[in-house]
């Protein structure tokens, strides 16, 4: 059986963890290399690029003034798009969102709603009339596998960094001062940890090649007080209820570590 | 006249020379001057230019040996990935020839085979051959990856270092000129043998790399 | 006594905005370059050539290129709804045929040779920006030309032509005119105006307009050289 040693092989990375080990040395709880960068973006509101490991994000917040939904006047409204660039990767192509960035951006989207990491009662301006619109756009820029995570870290670190100007009633309109900005109103700081399973082994942060062989993921976010905020499973293959038990272990304890590092970007 | 020296990096139409040399590849001829066209290092023999590439695009030439990977088949041929932009084609004709006994071995997908390129045409088709003395399959060793500069050095200009990396260890070693290396011996030699062709890959173009390379033969691969 | 013409942002009308060129950022790209000009922020990627088994798309005398310009939501200041617009559209077709006559797309049969410009903040000159970034990430991508590309624009502002116009330049003035050349031949190879140009006024830009190319041609030989020396 010849081998091409240089090739991240299936066999190579089973074989592995068998020994407990991954190709690039990680345990299987380690994340790789995070690195956060806010206010990259002059022309956002707010914005974060992140890199764990060789995948690389990022997200931008912009701000617009608009209408309330009938059935949430008194709240503000964020939107949440994600997508996925054809520079990213061999397998990206060009075209409107495919099922993993829309999943993706909902995940992401509901996990910063239900912590809720911004209070949008605050976002209103007038009641029924007038709110804050938080446009976020995450462009995913070269892909090597855990882009949920990259994703939720950048969103949230753009928006905890984020500065949007101050709007007022004046003789009954709407006056925004731009040269005047705040930061966004922050109720629970969370996060969101994703866990893949391969050949029955459960890592955390997976890369490509690992990614490739996964049989299911799950998506665990946590809010800063260690209250589950969201579970999202993925992938064609089931999970035991041991699986998802250790799985939110796992999470639990690495949400001290994400939180502890959006705490040092706030 | 040379406009650049020997080893030295270029750019895509940098000006290598005017004078009348044959074109190697990656240059190109404009007005009786030839340029370079890739970011890559400047090779001058004594009648033609070439440019290296620095990184490991290989490009199949008629005659050039090669290790290549099954991918598929299908009724007329298997189809071969050449570690380079196309993929080769290895007709079954050449397998179910009467005369040639030692070709009925099968071949799977993900064979490593040894193969020469018998014809590229206009449009960039490979065709491959395995009819010829010492083509075939691997059955067993490993095989490297390594970038382009790397398979310049060992194989055109120090080709005596397979032979000394031959006789020093016992071991044999393979140099695809698609930038694949196949190595077959004892676990510990195979592992020598990896380490120095990884030196050589990290550094192709280190001045005198040739003398470092032989010193650490002598210590490392004779015992 | 003579005062040079300074303008908004401090510049004479010769200089250009600081520029920042780095080749090969991407992982995954085969080629790719980032840009920083002024607050512009643009990253091109590069995939190919890589075979193209669609018939229907492929060609046999050459590589296609496939050539993508678009901005990030994020990139101006009304937010942007993502996917292509009109522009970006005219865009993609300009630079991409700005791009074609540089490329030895004969070199490559049957394979597509898939570019994107994906502009994250914009400021001013994003299309010329562009091409100078793609022209790097193709020369990464070790694809085969017969020189790198140079781009810059230049205008009309208060009456004077001026080099590498701002946002706000290009907004206010009154002549636009982004230009592409092949430094070595001086072939070029995208040309496009906005506004109101004499025949002098004209001759003046283009001239300008070169000398911004040569300059910025220097800025990309010294990025390439300075990734290969890292090696």
């Amino acid at each position: 059986m010849v081998n091409i040693i240089s090739e991240v092989t299936k066999t190579k990375i089973y074989d592995m963890l068998k020994q407990n080990q991954r190709v690039d040395g990680r345990s299987f709880t380690e994340y790789r290399d995070i690195k956060i960068t806010t206010d990259y973006i002059s022309k956002a509101n707010g914005s974060a690029m992140v890199s764990i490991g060789n995948t690389t994000v990022i997200a931008g917040v912009k701000s617009q003034v608009t209408t309330p939904f009938s059935n949430s006047p008194n709240s503000g409204i964020i939107i949440t798009n994600t997508e996925l660039l054809a520079i990213a990767s061999k397998s990206f192509e060009y075209g409107p969102p495919n099922k993993f960035a829309v999943e993706i951006s909902r995940v992401v989207d509901r996990c910063i709603r239900e912590s809720p990491l911004i209070d949008l009662e605050k976002l209103c301006i007038v009641e029924s009339e007038r709110v804050w619109k938080l446009y976020i756009d995450i462009y995913i820029i070269d892909y090597d596998g855990n882009i949920m995570d990259a994703t939720s870290l950048a969103t949230i670190s753009a928006l905890l960094t984020a500065r949007i100007p101050q709007a007022s009633l004046v003789d009954g309109e709407v006056v925004v001062d731009e040269e005047n900005t705040v930061k966004l109103p922050v109720k629970n700081l969370c996060c969101l940890t994703t866990i893949v399973k391969v050949n029955n082994f459960l890592l955390v942060d997976s890369t490509f090649d690992e990614e490739e062989l996964m049989d299911a993921s799950i998506s665990v976010g946590f809010r800063s007080d260690g209250t589950l905020c969201a579970i999202q499973k993925c992938g064609l293959d089931s999970l035991s209820v041991s699986d998802v038990r250790n799985s939110i272990n796992i999470a639990y304890n690495k949400s001290k570590e994400l939180i502890s590092i959006l705490e040092k970007i706030r | 006249m040379l406009f650049v020296e020997q080893k030295e990096l270029v750019l895509p139409g940098t000006l290598l020379t005017d004078n009348d040399y044959k074109l190697g590849r990656n240059t190109f001829k404009q007005k009786d001057k030839i340029y370079s066209d890739i970011t890559g290092l400047a090779y001058f023999n004594s009648d033609n230019v070439t440019v290296i590439p620095l990184n490991y695009k290989y490009e199949p030439q008629y005659g050039d040996l090669i290790i290549g990977k099954v991918l598929s088949s299908s009724y007329s041929s298997w189809s071969i990935d050449l570690n380079s932009t196309y993929n080769g084609f290895l007709p079954t004709t050449e397998l179910y020839d009467k005369n040639e006994q030692n070709l009925s071995s099968i071949i799977n997908v993900n064979d490593k085979l040894l193969l020469r390129v018998a014809h590229v045409d206009e449009i960039k088709r490979v065709k491959l051959t395995i009819r010829s003395q010492g083509l075939g399959k691997f059955n067993q060793g490993v095989i490297i990856r390594v970038k382009q500069p790397t398979i310049h050095f060992l194989s055109e200009e120090n080709a005596f270092l397979a032979s000394m990396i031959r006789e020093c260890t016992g071991s044999d070693i393979i140099i695809g000129k698609n930038g694949l290396i196949w190595i077959n011996g004892r676990s510990e030699e195979i592992e020598k043998i990896i380490k120095i062709i990884e030196y050589i890959d990290e550094r192709p173009f280190q001045h005198n790399l040739i003398k470092s390379v032989q010193n650490i033969i002598a210590t490392k691969l004779i015992i | 006594m003579t005062t040079e013409y300074v303008r908004e942002d401090g510049r004479l009308f010769n200089t250009l905005r600081n520029m920042k060129l780095e080749v090969g950022v991407l992982n995954n790209a085969d080629g790719s370059a980032y840009i920083e000009c002024g607050n512009n922020k643009i990253i091109v990627g590069v995939y190919g050539p890589k075979e193209l088994y669609s018939k229907k798309h492929a060609k046999v005398d050459g590589a296609v290129l496939r050539c993508k310009y678009n901005m990030a939501p994020f990139a101006v200041n009304e937010r942007k709804r993502p996917g292509p617009d009109r522009r970006s559209v005219e865009i993609s077709k300009l630079i991409s045929e700005a791009i074609t006559p540089c490329i030895f797309l004969e070199k490559y049969p049957r394979t597509s040779i898939d570019l994107s410009i994906e502009v994250l903040e914009a400021e001013g000159g994003t299309r010329c920006l562009g091409i100078v970034g793609a022209s790097l990430a193709l020369a990464d991508a070790e694809i085969p030309m017969k020189d790198l590309i140079s781009a810059c624009a230049v205008g009309k502002v208060d009456d004077r032509i001026v080099l590498d116009l701002s946002e706000k330049e290009d907004k206010e003035g009154q002549a636009d005119m982004p230009i592409a050349i092949l430094p070595r031949t001086n072939e070029i190879t995208f040309i496009q105006m906005d506004g109101h140009l004499s025949g002098e006024e004209f001759d003046e830009a283009l001239k300008l307009a070169f000398e911004g190319c040569k300059f910025i041609y220097e800025l990309q030989k010294q990025a390439l050289i300075k990734k290969h020396e890292e090696m």
